[in-house]
């Protein structure tokens, strides 16, 4: 496949009202996926929940399914303790839906016996979700943000 | 008035532990309504006398004595992520924007008080940082129960110490933990009231200050030799023997074995029990309705119909 080819794809995907497109020639696989914003109404949950429950799709060619199908990272807690969205309860939280962070932006803190531990993001890209409420405790490794990965 | 330039101070040259030098390139700090009443002369002879009395291995060495900062946390902070080594101390003789759990703010009066922040590097501790916070805690108690055996002088937990029902010590744990799950650093930052003789607000019922409870002035570097001293010594304890110094600790703590409420921060659930003790990694053990439960963070309120504690 030439890059015309491919520069055609992204434009098909781009014009059409479809969010991504997979193409499979000559045994290799594109996958073309509009970016982010993601449309609040679009019925992500439905698809998103099963991939992530399921391994089975693992067996496909893992390097090109990971990056494609894979609705973003989930970030874990390093630690156990109280999550806390924001440097204190009157400032802005350090992060929303929808915005981009890079390694070493804080994402968080979470409190343990009175060590307040910011956690830094060690990824690039963009918010998609985040899973706890403020002021909560959270378990070690339990999910706390899915960022979609650049 | 917008901002005050903080006149030459003393600071120590890095790597050469108490070796001191003037630096005119002092920081600008955004501080209205605050002015600098420490002159840089009488600086001095605070960081000598501390410098001449203070007796631990690495505890406390290199330091860094400025007049007014914001935060010293910040300060040691900043410090740390250029190098600042182990051990190394940043004091402030006033704290503009000295800072508490939560954005709660932690006043000080300057040139009264112990306002300082202890850099701690992970490679250096044997033990988990978050069991720092419990001996920093249990130094801060044992320095004043020696110097004043006939105070009534309880922990709570995690690392406040009270005076009667009223709070005179307050220390505050930073770090971030990275990509690679390590601790880089965390900044230990503790204040202590001295010679404060007013608090306002809230504080005014809440707070309390060494000079109140004893009716006389203390000296400031005294006591904060001694704590470190005290401090490097716990922080040997906990690497050897966690469960003698958890005993101890128990021993001073306040509300153990009896009803107590954890509130949690921005809203949070709140936790009531009855204080079993203190678990390895330092957390609080309660007996719930529910159960045995571990708590690692909230905010202590005893349920004995007295008033609120925290400050």
């Amino acid at each position: 496949m030439n890059l015309d080819r491919l520069r055609e794809i992204i434009v098909l995907v781009e014009e059409s009202g479809v969010s991504e497109i997979e193409i499979e020639e000559d045994g290799l696989r594109i996958v073309v996926r509009k970016d982010s914003p993601r449309p609040a109404t679009a019925p992500e949950p439905q698809i998103v929940a099963p991939v992530i429950a399921s391994p089975a799709t693992s067996d496909e060619e893992s390097t090109v399914s990971d990056t494609t199908e894979d609705p973003g990272q989930k970030i874990h807690a390093p630690i156990v303790g109280t999550y806390f969205s924001a440097p204190s309860p009157d400032s802005d939280p350090f992060i929303t839906v929808g915005q981009r962070v890079k390694p070493g932006d804080v994402l968080c803190i979470i409190e343990a016996m009175k060590l307040m531990n910011e956690i830094e993001s060690e990824v690039s890209g963009v918010v998609l979700e985040i899973l706890v409420e403020n002021g909560v405790p959270v378990e070690f490794d339990q999910p706390l943000f899915v960022i979609e990965t650049t | 008035m917008a901002a005050k330039i903080i006149p030459p101070v003393l600071r120590p040259r890095w790597g050469v532990p108490g070796s001191l030098f003037y630096d005119m390139t002092s920081r600008i700090y955004d501080t209205p309504d605050k002015t600098v009443t420490q002159n840089s002369d009488a600086l001095q002879d605070v960081a000598n006398m501390y410098e001449r009395t203070l007796k631990t291995d690495s505890l406390g060495r290199p330091f860094r004595f400025e007049s007014l900062v914001a935060s010293t946390n910040d300060m040691a902070r900043d410090w740390a992520l250029v190098g600042g080594p182990h051990g190394a101390l940043f004091f402030a003789d006033e704290q503009a924007q000295g800072r508490g759990r939560r954005g709660r703010v932690w006043q000080t009066q300057p040139g009264v008080n112990l306002t300082f922040s202890l850099i701690l590097r992970s490679e250096f501790l044997s033990v988990d940082i978050g069991l720092i916070t419990l001996a920093a805690g249990f130094a801060m108690f044992k320095t004043l129960r020696t110097l004043f055996p006939t105070l009534n002088i309880q922990i709570k937990w995690p690392n406040d110490i009270l005076i009667g029902p009223r709070k005179c010590s307050g220390i505050l744990l930073e770090s971030s933990i990275g990509a690679d799950r390590s601790d880089k650093f965390a900044i230990l930052g503790i204040g202590l009231n001295v010679n404060q003789i007013t608090f306002s607000g809230d504080l005014e019922r809440t707070a309390t200050s060494l000079l109140l409870e004893t009716g006389h002035r203390h000296d400031r570097i005294g006591l904060l030799v001694a704590f470190l001293d005290e401090l490097e010594t716990r922080i040997l304890q906990i690497s050897g023997d966690k469960s003698s110094f958890l005993k101890e600790y128990e021993g001073h703590l306040a509300g153990m074995g009896s009803a107590v409420r954890l509130n949690s921060f921005d809203g949070g659930p709140a936790v009531t029990g009855k204080i079993l003790g203190i678990t390895e990694d330092g957390c609080m053990r309660l007996q719930t309705l529910s159960g045995v439960q571990v708590v690692y963070a909230g905010d202590v309120t005893f349920e004995d119909g007295s008033d609120d504690l925290e400050l």
